[in-house]
């Protein structure tokens, strides 16, 4: 076919600077890393404020060769996840029926608005209270943070449905459970992915803040006692882990999005 | 049955004095037209002419269903239309399709919604998939086809729930010629024969006049009727040679003269005159 041409010039292309950029990221990671090695080595940096790299990994690779971490990690992310998991379906929901009801937007809009300006983390102290020191105020403090992302990105994408395909199916004798479905929901589709890339780091953003504040079990709570005891190495191999945890969960998003936004364009 | 009795002598689509106005932005309000009178014979092909912008849209989504005039009583088959025109489908002047549907998917639409199962709705589809010449696309989006066949599939997916009524908005309009022509080919072999009703919206005089068995002229905003032309031209019609059919040219410049003035009114008196045939 007549287009398989221009795009294999594209990707030829598009692989000689793709192994340029790798070679740079590798390269802006080595000189860091070992400028920060170096630094503290030769006593530029305090080691007892900012740790050591190497300290650091040797610490991620004890807490892994223990088995320390693993019962932490795990309830992080069973935390984050049902907070995301809440959250996406409660905001994807009250997105789509705010979106196509006037009466209730137009209610709903100063309570959603003051809701979102409330900074979340200070709700902390009250869902613990409410909740408890387990999993389940962590949970919640992770949907207050996802819903509204979600919700906003939501709402947006159906409010942005072209009109002309909305009469188009109308004409076809769509009901409005099918017009949900085969027009409203796949095109809000799009915003809702985009707005999961922020949302999975919320969902971690309400585990460990709610964990930190107050458990005894997660990255949370081994970040507080590290730091409880100054011990900075601590921090930074939890601060690590968790970055590593939130990179990996996003890789899967981008795959799932890849596959259900095929039919767009590629930009 | 009674009701054949009753739909022999209703017309296909009826306007009754029907108005429509819209709430401007500035809270004032505009009359898009006023007390349209309009008959729509079962099995005619009436295209509609008029200047952009003078309502010819408005006309059809009446038609449609998709808006209810606050005055006046559009009838289908001497019914009053409710909400959606169930025996209507629309071919739109953009693109319609849903875009994260396949092509086979966005064909079969119109039966599934009905509740046709699966393999039937796209057994059908196959065929008029077939019959648009687009056979071996089943599985490719909207976006990876040309316009001409996005407007193909377009009309598989209406055609394929055998509606008698089909409405259309300048479905070509965004075509280059040699395209067009080909659709509009198409298109009348589609039509001929199948006793469907089609109302034919453009602002192009040749194109109404080679496609149409009546024309209608509109004038600009609030738009009234303002010219019938009865089209006596023989079919089957091949929209590239009938132009250069002396009768054709005769038609034109009558109807022409009628036009003329509306689009000049519309214009702003700038010299909008195409000259035709040559």
């Amino acid at each position: 076919m007549a287009r398989e041409g221009p795009i294999a010039v594209v990707t030829a292309r598009g692989r000689a600077s793709r192994l340029l950029v790798l070679v740079l990221q590798v390269a802006f990671f080595v000189v860091t890393i070992g400028a920060w090695e170096i630094a503290a080595r030769i006593g530029w940096l305090d080691s007892f404020f900012f740790s050591r790299p190497s300290a650091i990994g040797a610490r991620i690779v004890e807490w892994v060769e223990t088995g320390y971490i693993w019962p932490h990690l795990f309830t992080t992310l069973v935390e984050a996840m049902a907070a995301f998991a809440i959250g996406i379906a409660s905001g994807v929901a009250a997105g789509l029926v705010l979106a196509r009801v006037e009466l209730l937007a137009a209610v709903f809009d100063p309570y959603i608005r003051v809701f979102n300006a409330l900074p979340r983390v200070i709700l902390a102290p009250i869902l613990i209270i409410w909740f408890g020191l387990g999993m389940t105020s962590k949970i919640a403090l992770g949907v207050t943070l996802v819903f509204f992302v979600v919700f906003f990105n939501t709402f947006q994408g159906v409010r942005e449905v072209n009109p002309a395909i909305v009469n188009n199916a109308r004409m076809l004798q769509a009901s409005n459970r099918q017009l949900m479905r085969y027009v409203y929901l796949p095109s809000a589709m799009a915003w809702i992915f985009s707005s999961l890339h922020t949302s999975i780091g919320f969902a971690l953003v309400g585990a460990v803040v709610g964990e930190y504040i107050g458990s005894a079990k997660g990255i949370g709570y081994v970040v507080s006692q590290a730091q409880g005891v100054f011990d900075t190495t601590g921090v930074f191999a939890g601060l690590i882990l968790t970055s590593i945890v939130v990179l990996g969960i996003d890789l899967t998003i981008e795959r799932l999005e890849r596959y259900l936004l095929r039919w767009r364009p590629q930009a | 049955m009674g009701t054949d009795a009753m739909e022999a002598n209703s017309a296909a689509i009826a306007f009754d004095r029907v108005t429509i106005r819209f709430a401007t932005p500035a809270g004032l309000v505009q009359t898009v037209m006023s007390n349209i009178d309009l008959r729509v014979e079962d099995g005619t092909f009436v295209a509609l002419v008029g200047p952009s912008g003078c309502g010819k849209s408005t006309l059809l989504n009446a038609a449609a269903g998709l808006l209810a005039p606050p005055e006046g009583v559009v009838s289908v088959f001497g019914e009053a239309l409710k909400g959606i025109n169930r025996h209507a489908a629309y071919l739109f002047q953009e693109d319609a399709l849903l875009p994260w549907r396949t092509v086979l998917d966005n064909v079969t639409l119109g039966l599934v919604f009905r509740g046709v199962p699966r393999v039937q709705a796209s057994e059908a589809a196959r065929g008029w998939l077939a019959r648009v010449r687009l056979t071996g696309f089943e599985d490719r989006f909207p976006h990876q086809l040309s316009g001409g066949m996005r407007k193909r599939v377009a009309i598989a997916q209406a055609w394929i729930v055998d509606p008698r009524i089909l409405l259309m908005d300048e479905p070509f309009g965004a075509l280059d010629v040699q395209t067009r022509q080909i659709m509009e080919n198409e298109l009348l072999e589609l039509w001929q024969g199948s006793n469907k009703t089609v109302l034919f919206i453009t602002h192009d005089l040749e194109e109404a006049i080679a496609l149409g068995d009546r024309v209608i002229v509109m004038s600009s905003g609030p738009a009234r009727i303002k010219g019938d032309y009865p089209i006596a031209l023989p079919r089957p019609r091949d929209v590239a040679e009938i132009r250069l059919l002396p009768a054709f040219n005769a038609i034109y410049k009558r109807i022409w003269a009628d036009l003329r003035e509306e689009v000049m009114k519309n214009a702003g008196g700038a010299d909008g005159i195409p000259a035709h045939g040559a």
